[in-house]
């Protein structure tokens, strides 16, 4: 035991003469967390370094290849299933890092707060997956995600660094930086801003056209008010619900709705960054009152369904929009190949994706079509998308303490920016097993528990643009042939005022827009709200969040 | 009754290992019971210092920074806590009303049935609703209630009115709340009074008849008092749960427009703590609950045992 | 019973019976009708789920929901681990219960009220999630079928109502039967069980029905495939309907709603079928007043 643990030092020792590492192994010991044997082991290897001979990367890995497997535990997200042993990607994963991969399963519900009944334990995976960077002082304050130097991470994934750099607008890499360091891997994304999607049937009956600017929006919804779009002879049909509203918010420029959930989301945790590079709150906004006074004026109106307070989706599949199914409304909006996967051809059933085939299925003779986002008053126009950055990838105290388990997961982490082969592999499987192909698009032919079971969707990092653009080139292309601009997520640097406030904030917005909304208060009450917003914390968090943003890009530029 | 058989064997006069031995049989018989409880209630119980702690599950509750009563200060310092208090007491207060006696008539209505077959159905059926989850029940109702699509709306707007939109009007969403869980509660909560029921004497009831009384009087003055102890137990045991909100029920019902209304404790916490480790927050809410509780509990059994005969201990 | 019969019905005879049974037919109708809704989804294709209003009986049948989940091989295993521990964690509950609440229903017991104190204590304070998983690897019981049974052995309140009805049954019988030379183990399954139908009763459905719907204990405490209880494999079953897709990728097939209704549907069939069975013993507490001799 003693002796490996002295080889594991060695092991960590050669990276650090091959200068990498520079400066880490003596910083470590003031760190808050209490990484003890991560610490340790650095010190340790400190000393030992001049009498070890350096090995090159290669060589390194040679190395690990030729050994034992090592077991690698793997926590991606809240709703996967343990990996079954004998499936047959699962064993080219474990061949391919010369690993044992486990992984734990979690239910996604109280997810956070079971995962720490095992860190409590003392039991933690590898990998760790975090769903956004505010969690990363906690954790790293509670000693579980060890620090992960740049330098590293370049030296054993070049491939990723490489990805980072070339999408990177200058923030990239200090996403998860955490009082000066860098805690893990955020993975860079392809991501298509949502889509605007209308019951073609609807305009085709009443002749009308896809609408382009506010004052359209509010002729084409006004009639499926008014003139009977379903033909029923009752005047039941609204024009939109609360998924449409962030396209609303969006033409006046402000990212206000977000999420595709089960109810309507105002989420005040999600910033928005400003084009002068300077993150803000939307919702307090004079953008967002204009926006908030013309949602009332719709709602007074019928156009917005009075029942997007409980919201669209009746549950099952988040990405359902019930009200649009069943024809109360004829707007909604969802990620583009919620309903056509790889062309506008609605007819192809190949071509239809899960949300349309629900549709179809309530509604044989209907259509869908896409339209552009509204454009506003001052010509800003724009829908939610997903972050640019996600999938933060981290690496535990546990894995931290085995530099060969460092560098099998930092190989890992690289393959997916590798080869294409492994990426579909990893998100796929095999084909004819696992999914069938078609001029180019993939389909899943297995459920979601047992493809991950057989251990798919296990190691993936996401929809990364390699991944879009040579996997799933058809359906990329399409996503973004039908949407426009995207009003990013922006991920919020930890920071005390931020977190200690945000849950009240939270409340605080979702409460007064949803009264501004439906009426129950004037449009000018948008006015108290906003004094009450910045003295409930929203000045300071919002404050602290544009100073720490700042020093970071400062601090990226100065290298 | 207890002072009258104290004064037969007085056992203040033999010390502790006297009455240990003269009742060791009794004991002995506690034993895994007692067992149970000290090491699996008990045992954990130092993990509710964590609430005056800074707590990280990594560094323990031997490593995390004692922060005294910083997190009951930051609880009692939050804006919505007061509002979301006096929901928590008021919508419990309603269920208390509501739905601690209907499992009792309900007990009434079912020993009055004659025809077994149906008291059997309606019994087992009346069981069902517990065993659904709140989430399939809430599909179901705002189904039911919708302004648009639900039966109650239409006939509303068929004499005439305007539809109301109930869980989403801050007027009726407390009503929703206490319905729904009389609905999901009153069969599951019957079975322990009807229990009682069965125990009781057929011959009382026969007594009775010879004597001329009539069904009411048979219930007030046999049934009734036959539940009287059950009824007492449960009533100090549900006064503890006046801050022990349902949050499955809530959540799946509340939204911003209800907020000022329906708004709990534990929702509440849900949000203040979602997917943050707010472990000592989270402690620190659970401790006040349960100290209030606890006081709630200790204050009906003493009134309980002041009024009649029939307290927890 | 056979009086009623004998006797002309009188005016208040007919209150009664239009009021019990009216209040109980509004229930059992209210109650059925979501259920039928239950039923109804957990065997209709998607389109009729999806379908705004109620589905109170299937138009088209689809028994994929069901399908899923049955041809999942760990769902009859976990079928069978449930089984296993709800008999016999209800059996040793049940034991232990009534162990536990003969000395607390004796008046004159010293101590009595301060135990009972400590019961009560429990019902309201606990340790949370982390002392007591710690507490569990401690004792080696992760991982260990006894964990399903001991930490969840009895319950405060099952306590409570055990004892105030033994506390109920006269304390003539008790004694003549030790005049008679019996122990109190005697007493208690002698004299006390076969009076005891009525709460026993009770309190085994009780803990049947804890044992049959709990499933944190398996997510935090046992990570052994073959040890996985029914309602933990539901919801991994189920869990994975409910991911919102932030990763951006293309969602797989799925009939969460019909899956989680067939899943619900086919959780309680037991429970339904064994509930009758315990429900006999409830009328049978009715032959209590023939003990008197």
């Amino acid at each position: 035991m003693r002796n490996t643990k002295r080889w594991m030092a060695c092991m960590l020792a050669a990276a650090i003469a091959g200068g990498t590492l520079a400066g880490c192994g003596g910083e470590k010991a003031d760190t808050a967390a209490d990484t003890t044997a991560q610490t340790s082991e650095t010190k340790a290897g400190g000393e030992a370094a001049p009498a070890e001979k350096e090995l090159t990367v290669e060589e390194e890995i040679a190395q690990d290849m030729a050994a034992e497997p090592i077991v690698l535990e793997y926590r991606q997200g809240g709703t996967t299933a343990e990996i079954d042993d004998d499936a047959e990607v699962v064993k080219y994963i474990e061949e391919k890092f010369n690993i044992d991969l486990k992984s734990w399963y979690v239910d996604s519900k109280n997810y956070w707060e079971n995962v720490n009944v095992r860190f409590a334990g003392g039991e933690m995976p590898d990998v760790l997956r975090i769903d956004n960077a505010s969690q990363l002082g906690t954790l790293v304050e509670g000693g579980i995600i060890a620090e992960i130097p740049i330098e590293t991470i370049r030296k054993y994934a070049p491939n990723y660094a490489k990805a980072m750099d070339d999408a990177d607008d200058g923030s990239y890499w200090t996403t998860l930086l955490y009082n000066g360091k860098n805690y893990g891997m955020p993975i860079p994304q392809e991501v298509t801003p949502h889509a605007m999607i209308w019951r073609k049937d609807w305009l085709d009956k009443l002749g009308l056209e896809v609408p382009t600017t506010l004052e359209e929006y509010e002729k084409v919804l006004t009639a499926f008010v008014e003139q009977d779009p379903d033909g029923n002879g009752k005047k039941d049909t609204a024009g939109m619900a609360e998924r449409a509203m962030g396209a609303i918010f969006g033409a006046y420029g402000v990212r206000c709705v977000t999420g595709l959930d089960t109810k309507a989301q105002f989420f005040t945790e999600e910033m928005q960054l400003g084009e002068d590079n300077v993150p803000f709150f939307p919702y307090i906004r004079p953008e967002a009152k204009e926006g908030l006074a013309l949602l009332h004026d719709w709602y007074e109106k019928g156009i917005i369904d009075k029942e997007f307070i409980t919201g669209e989706n009746h549950g099952g599949y988040g990405g359902l929009s019930h009200s649009f199914m069943n024809g109360q409304i004829g707007l909604t909006t969802a990620q583009p190949y919620h309903y056509l996967v790889a062309s506008t051809d609605s007819t192809d059933e190949t071509n239809w994706g899960i949300c349309m085939k629900e549709f179809k299925a309530l509604n044989p003779d209907a259509d869908i079509v896409y339209g552009p986002a509204p454009i506003g008053p001052n010509g800003k126009s724009g829908t939610e998308a997903w972050g640019k950055l996600g999938v933060f990838t981290c690496i535990t105290t546990k894995a931290a303490q085995d530099p060969r388990k460092v560098r099998t997961i930092l190989r890992v982490v690289d393959e997916y920016f590798k080869d294409t082969e492994y990426i579909k592999m990893v998100n796929y499987g095999i084909k004819d097993v696992h999914y069938s192909e078609e001029d180019g698009v993939l389909k899943r032919i297995m459920d979601g528990t047992e493809l991950r079971k057989q251990g798919i969707l296990q190691v993936d990092l996401g929809n990364t643009p390699k991944y879009a653009n040579e996997i799933n080139k058809k359906k990329t292309e399409f996503g973004n042939s039908v949407t426009g601009n995207g009003y990013y997520r922006f991920n919020v640097p930890p920071v005390e005022e931020f977190s200690n406030s945000i849950a009240t904030l939270d409340t605080m917005t979702e409460q007064a827009y949803f009264d501004i909304i439906s009426g129950a208060k004037p449009v000018d009450y948008f006015d108290t709200f906003v004094e009450e917003f910045k003295a409930a914390g929203g000045e300071a968090a919002e404050q602290a969040v544009q100073a720490e943003y700042a020093a970071r890009l400062e601090a990226v530029k100065q290298q | 009754m207890a002072k009258a058989k104290t004064a037969v064997v007085p056992k203040q006069s033999r010390g502790f290992f006297g009455n240990l031995s003269k009742y060791k049989e009794y004991y002995i018989m506690l034993i895994p019971g007692f067992l149970f409880f000290l090491i699996f209630c008990y045992g954990p119980m130092y993990g509710l210092i964590i609430a005056f702690q800074d707590y990280y599950p990594l560094k323990g509750i031997d490593g995390s920074t004692f922060v005294g009563m910083k997190h009951f200060k930051a609880l009692a310092s939050n804006p919505f806590f007061l509002p979301v208090l006096k929901n928590t007491l008021i919508i419990s207060f309603y269920k208390l009303l509501v739905c601690f006696p209907a499992p009792i008539l309900l007990c009434l209505a079912l020993n009055e049935i004659r025809s077994v077959k149906f008291k059997k159905v309606a019994q087992s059926i009346s069981y069902l609703p517990h065993f659904v989850s709140w989430v399939v029940v809430s599909g179901i109702i705002l189904e039911f209630l919708s302004p648009t699509r639900g039966p109650i709306n239409i006939l509303l707007q068929n004499l005439g009115f305007e539809p109301i939109f109930f869980v989403a009007e801050q007027k009726y969403f407390r009503g929703v709340l206490v319905l729904s869980d009389l609905w999901k509660s009153i069969g599951w909560g019957s079975i322990v009074y009807m229990a009682a029921v069965t125990g009781v004497d057929p011959t009382l009831y026969e007594a009775a008849e010879m004597d001329g009384a009539g069904r009411i009087r048979k219930i007030l003055h046999i049934t009734l008092p036959a539940l009287a102890p059950i009824v007492t137990v449960m009533l100090i045991m549900q006064s503890g749960k006046i801050l022990n909100d349902s949050f499955e029920q809530v959540y799946n019902f509340l939204t911003p427009t209800t907020y000022q209304v329906g708004d709990v404790i534990s929702t509440f916490v849900y949000r203040m703590g979602i997917q943050k480790m707010q472990y000592s927050f989270t402690t620190a809410v659970d401790l006040f609950k349960n100290i209030i509780s606890f006081i709630l509990v200790m204050l009906t059994n003493y009134i309980a045992r002041k009024t009649n005969d029939y307290a927890l201990w | 019973m056979e009086t009623y019969r004998r006797k002309k019905r009188t005016a208040e005879d007919w209150l009664v019976d239009i009021i019990s049974y009216g209040l109980c037919g509004l229930l059992v109708v209210t109650i059925l009708l979501p259920f039928m809704q239950v039923i109804t989804i957990s065997m209709s294709p998607a389109a009729v789920v999806n379908r705004n209003g109620f589905h109170l009986i299937p138009t088209q049948f689809d028994f994929s929901g069901y399908k899923q989940i049955a041809t999942d091989p760990d769902f009859w295993r976990s079928y069978l681990v449930t089984i296993l521990r709800t008999v016999l964690g209800t059996a040793s509950g049940v034991l232990i219960t009534m162990l536990t609440a003969y000395p607390l229903a004796k008046t004159n017991l010293p101590y009595r009220r301060g135990i009972m104190m400590f019961v009560v204590f429990t019902m309201y304070f606990s340790g949370g999630m982390i002392p007591k998983y710690l507490l569990i690897k401690t004792l080696g019981l992760t991982n260990n079928f006894l964990v399903y049974i001991l930490p969840c052995l009895i319950t405060g309140f099952a306590l409570i109502i055990t004892r105030n009805f033994f506390m109920g049954i006269p304390s003539a019988l008790e004694e003549s039967a030790k005049i008679d030379g019996a122990t109190n183990l005697q007493v208690l399954f002698k004299v006390y069980l076969p009076l005891s139908a009525p709460v026993v009763a009770t309190i085994s459905l009780w803990y049947c029905v804890q044992h049959w719907n709990s499933w944190m204990d398996n997510m935090l405490y046992v990570t052994n495939r073959a040890m996985y209880v029914l309602q933990f494999v539901l919801q991994t079953i189920l869990a994975n309907g409910q991911m919102s897709d932030m990763e951006a990728l293309d969602a797989v097939v799925i009939h969460t709603e019909t899956m989680k209704m067939a899943a619900l549907v086919l959780s309680l069939i037991p429970i339904v079928c064994t509930y009758p069975y315990l429900q006999k013993y409830f009328v049978k507490g009715m032959v209590v007043g023939s003990v008197k001799g």
